[in-house]
C-alpha cells in the first residue's frame, strides 16, 4: 500500500472541509453586498445625474432587477435542498410558489376582504407551502428518480390551473353561492397589500426635521424598490445562512447519504421517508416564503406567472451554479435573471433593428420573413437557456461554483483508486504465504494473525 | 417458536422467502450465540444475501420469524402478529451491516461516512441546527471525536478528509466496517467482506474481524462463499444450498459433512481435503 495521503490542506470549518480561505471569501462577499447596498441607494441619482451617459450605454441592473435576482436566489436555494442535497428531482417546484403567493393573496387583499399584516401572512404562507410539500411528498416519495420527477411535474401543472379555474366555484350543493370566487380566476389577484412598517410619529418628525420625508409608513412594494431590495437582501442572507447550517448538520449529512445511496442510508439507521419529507417540506417552505414576498412586492399575482417555465428556470439556475452548491445556486440565479432581465434587452437594443431590417430587405420567405421583421431578442430567452445548458453539460457539467466532490467526479480526478494489488509475482508470493497460514489456522495456531497485529497491516505487499 | 434462549442474540425459525415461483430461502432455522462469530456459507445463489436482507429489513420474509435479543424483529410473532421492521429500525435495534458490493457514500469524506453511521445515536433536532444551541454543538463535537476514534480503529485516521470514492479498495472495505460499527451495533453482519481482496488483505481482514469480537464484544455474522476464509475464524458454520440449510456445526464438522462436500464444495474443494 502506498503512503497515506496528506489530509487535504483545506481549513476544517464546522463539519465540512472548506475549499479556499473562507475568511477571504466572506470579506469579498461582504464588500460586494456593501457596494450593492450603496448602488441601490444611489441608483436613481446616478442614473439621472452624474453617470447618466454610462447608464445609458452599459447594462447596469435596475433595482427592480436586483430584487428579482434576490428572490430567485431564494427559490434556487430552496430547490437546491430538494435536488442538490437530497437528490430528489422536483420538476414542479413552482407549485409551492403558488401556495405562498395565493396564501398571501387570500389573507392580504380585497379579494376576500382580509387584510392581515404581511409579517404574519408570510409565516402562514411558509407553513401552508411546507404542509403542501409534505402532503405531496408523503404519497410520492416512495418513488425514485424519474417517477418522482413526473409526479412533481404533474403537481406543478395542476396548481396554476387550479388558480386559473377556481374563480367561480359552484357551492350551491352546500347552500353556498353559485359562483364563489376563491382565486379570482385567470385575471389574477390585484391589488395585494405590500409589507408595511409603520413609522412612529416621533421618528417621522425627527427625520422630517432633518429634511428627510419618510411619510408615515415604510412600504415594501414595487413603488419603493430600494426599501424592498434591502428587505429581500436581508431575507436572502438569512435563508443562505439557514441553508449553510442545515447542510452542515446531522440532517444535511442524512440528505447527502440518501442522495448517494438510499439503501445504504437506510441500512445506517436513517429514516429515509421522514428525511426526504423534511427535504420536500423545507424546500417548499422557501418557495412559499418567496411566493409571499413576490405577491406582496408586486402587489398583484396572475396564474400565468407560475408556469412550468418557472420551475425549469430555477432548475437551470441550480445546474448552472452547480448541484448542491449553495454559492452556486445564488450565482446561478443571479446570472440567469440578470441575463434575461438586463443583458438580453440591452443586447436586443443593438441586434433587434438590424435583424428586422434584414428581414424586410430579403425577398419574401414564408414564416421566416414574418419572424425576422418582428424580431426581439428577449423572446429568445429560452433558446438561450437551452444553449447555456448544452454548453454547460459539454464543458462544465459540475456548474460554475461546484461542490469540490462533483468537480472531481465529473472530471475523473482521482477516481481510479490506486490498485491494492501488487505485481503478479507479489501476488503469487502472497498467495503461497496465505496457503501456509491457512494451514496454521486449521491446525489451530494463529501464528502472526493475532487480533492485535494492527501494526502489521500497514506493511502489506 | 419464538422463544429464544438467553444466550442467543439472533434466532431465526422457519424463515422462508419466495420471489414469485422461486424459493430463495426455504424454512431455515438459524441461531447466533452472543459474542460468537458465525458464518453463513454456500455457493453463489444459495440464498445467503437474501437471508441477510430479510434480517435487515430490505426484504420481508414470506414466512417464519427472526428474533433479535429475544424480540421478534421480522416475521411471525405469535399466531396473529406479523412484524416488519424497516432497515433503519433494525439498525436502531442494534444490527449493523456491510454490503457485498461496497456501498459507501462516495461523495462524502471518510469521516462524514462514519458520521452518517452515527446518525441515529445523535438526538439533535433539525431546527436546532439553525440556531445551534450549546447542547447540539457539544453533541456534534462528541460525534466528531467518536467518528475519528472509529477511523483510527480501522487505521483510516490519515484518510478522514478523503472522499470515500477515492480510497483504495481495502480501505473502502474497512471504512464500511467503521461506518457499520458507528451505528453502535451489537450484531455486525458482514456480507462477503473479503470479496475482491487479495490473499494478504483477506488474511488481515479475517484477523481483524476476530479482533473486533475480542476487543469490542460485537457478535459477528459472516457471509462468505470462500470456505477457506470462514474456517479459520468461525465458531459455527451454517451451510445453505438452493435456499435450504444442508449442514450446521463447527468448521470441522461442516468440512466433514458429505452433503456439504457434494453439494457445495464440489470437486475442486474436495481435492483440498
Amino acid at each position: 500500500m502506498s503512503a497515506a495521503t496528506e489530509p487535504s490542506g483545506g481549513r476544517f470549518r464546522g463539519l465540512r472541509v472548506a475549499v479556499g480561505d473562507p475568511r477571504r471569501q466572506v470579506r469579498i462577499v461582504a464588500a460586494l453586498i456593501v457596494v450593492t447596498i450603496v448602488y441601490a441607494f444611489l441608483y436613481n441619482d446616478l442614473r439621472q445625474g452624474a453617470l447618466k451617459p454610462l447608464f445609458e450605454t452599459l447594462p447596469f441592473p435596475s433595482v427592480n432587477t436586483l430584487i428579482i435576482m434576490c428572490y430567485y436566489a431564494i427559490l434556487a436555494l430552496g430547490l437546491n435542498i430538494v435536488v442538490g442535497f437530497a437528490g430528489l428531482l422536483d420538476l414542479g417546484y413552482v407549485a409551492f410558489y403558488v401556495f405562498g403567493a395565493y396564501t398571501t393573496a387570500f389573507l392580504a387583499s380585497p379579494l376576500h376582504d382580509i387584510h392581515m399584516p404581511w409579517w404574519i401572512v408570510v409565516w402562514i404562507a411558509v407553513m401552508v407551502a411546507a404542509l403542501a410539500g409534505v402532503l405531496l411528498g408523503a404519497p410520492t416519495l416512495r418513488l425514485r428518480g424519474d417517477y418522482l420527477a413526473i409526479v412533481t411535474l404533474g403537481f406543478g401543472e395542476i396548481l396554476p390551473d387550479l388558480a386559473r379555474n377556481l374563480g367561480e366555484i359552484d357551492l350551491s350543493f352546500i347552500g353556498g353561492p353559485k359562483d364563489f370566487n376563491l382565486t379570482a380566476g385567470p385575471i389574477g389577484v390585484n391589488p395585494i397589500d405590500p409589507p408595511i412598517i409603520p413609522i412612529p410619529d416621533f421618528i417621522g418628525s425627527a427625520l422630517g426635521g432633518l429634511g428627510i420625508d419618510v411619510g408615515d409608513a415604510l412600504v415594501f412594494s414595487n413603488l419603493n424598490p430600494v426599501a424592498s431590495f434591502y428587505l429581500i437582501l436581508v431575507l436572502l442572507l438569512i435563508v443562505f445562512g439557514v441553508c449553510v447550517r442545515l447542510r452542515d448538520s446531522r440532517l444535511g449529512r442524512a440528505w447527502m447519504a440518501i442522495r448517494e445511496d438510499e439503501t445504504a442510508a437506510a441500512s445506517m439507521g436513517i429514516d429515509t421517508v421522514s428525511t426526504k419529507l423534511l427535504a420536500f417540506g423545507l424546500g417548499a417552505s422557501f418557495s412559499g416564503f418567496t411566493g409571499a414576498f413576490f405577491g406582496a412586492y408586486s402587489t398583484a399575482i396572475f396564474p400565468d406567472s407560475f408556469s412550468f417555465a418557472v420551475s425549469i428556470s430555477i432548475l437551470i439556475m441550480i445546474v448552472l451554479g452547480g448541484m448542491g452548491s449553495l454559492r452556486g445556486a445564488v450565482v446561478g440565479a443571479f446570472a440567469i435573471r440578470y441575463l434575461s432581465d438586463e443583458l438580453l434587452p440591452y443586447l436586443g437594443g443593438f441586434v433587434d433593428e438590424p435583424v428586422r431590417s434584414v428581414g424586410s430587405a430579403l425577398p419574401e420567405i414564408p414564416i421566416l420573413t414574418q419572424r425576422l421583421e418582428a424580431f426581439t431578442l428577449t423572446s429568445y430567452n429560452f433558446l438561450l437557456y437551452g444553449v447555456i445548458l448544452i454548453l454547460m453539460m459539454l464543458y462544465r457539467p459540475e456548474g460554475l461554483l461546484p461542490v469540490a466532490t462533483r468537480k472531481a467526479e465529473l472530471h475523473g480526478e482521482g477516481v481510479a483508486a490506486e490498485s491494492t494489488f501488487g505485481t503478479a509475482d507479489e501476488v503469487a508470493e502472497a498467495a503461497t504465504a496465505y496457503e501456509a497460514s491457512i494451514h496454521d489456522l486449521e491446525a489451530g495456531t494463529p501464528g502472526a494473525l493475532s487480533p492485535d497485529s494492527d501494526d502489521e497491516r500497514r506493511s502489506g505487499p | 417458536m419464538t422463544a429464544t434462549a438467553p444466550d442467543l442474540i439472533l434466532s431465526a425459525r422457519g424463515v422462508t422467502k419466495r420471489f414469485g415461483g422461486l424459493l430463495a430461502v426455504s424454512d431455515v432455522d438459524f441461531d447466533i450465540p452472543r459474542h460468537g462469530i458465525v458464518s453463513l456459507i454456500g455457493p453463489n445463489g444459495a440464498g445467503k444475501t437474501t437471508f441477510f436482507n430479510m434480517i435487515t429489513g430490505l426484504y420481508t420474509p414470506s414466512d417464519g420469524s427472526i428474533a433479535f435479543d429475544g424480540r421478534v424483529i421480522q416475521g411471525r410473532d405469535g399466531p396473529k402478529r406479523f412484524v416488519l421492521s424497516k432497515p433503519h429500525q433494525v439498525v436502531r435495534a442494534g444490527i449493523g451491516r456491510t454490503f457485498q458490493n461496497i456501498r459507501l457514500f462516495g461523495n462524502m469524506t471518510a469521516l462524514e461516512n462514519v458520521l452518517v453511521g452515527l446518525h441515529h445515536t445523535l438526538k439533535g433536532h433539525w431546527w436546532e441546527a439553525i440556531y445551534r444551541p450549546r447542547s447540539l454543538m457539544d453533541e456534534e463535537a462528541r460525534a466528531l471525536a467518536r467518528g475519528r476514534e472509529l477511523l483510527a480503529l480501522m487505521n483510516l485516521d490519515a484518510r478522514e478528509h478523503d472522499y470515500a470514492r477515492n480510497l483504495p479498495y481495502g480501505d473502502q472495505r474497512r471504512l464500511e466496517i467503521a461506518r457499520a460499527l458507528a451505528t453502535d451495533c451489537r450484531l455486525l453482519l458482514l456480507d462477503e467482506p473479503t470479496a475482491g481482496m487479495n490473499p494478504n488483505e483477506t488474511l488481515e481482514l479475517t484477523s481483524f474481524v476476530r479482533g473486533l469480537r475480542d476487543r469490542l464484544g460485537v457478535t459477528i455474522l459472516l457471509i462468505e462463499h470462500d470456505m477457506k476464509v470462514v474456517m479459520g475464524i468461525s465458531e459455527r458454520v451454517t451451510v445453505l444450498d438452493h435456499g435450504e440449510k444442508i449442514a450446521e456445526g463447527t468448521p470441522a464438522e461442516v468440512r466433514a459433512d458429505v452433503r456439504v462436500i457434494e453439494a457445495y464444495l464440489g470437486r475442486g474443494a474436495a481435492g483440498h481435503n
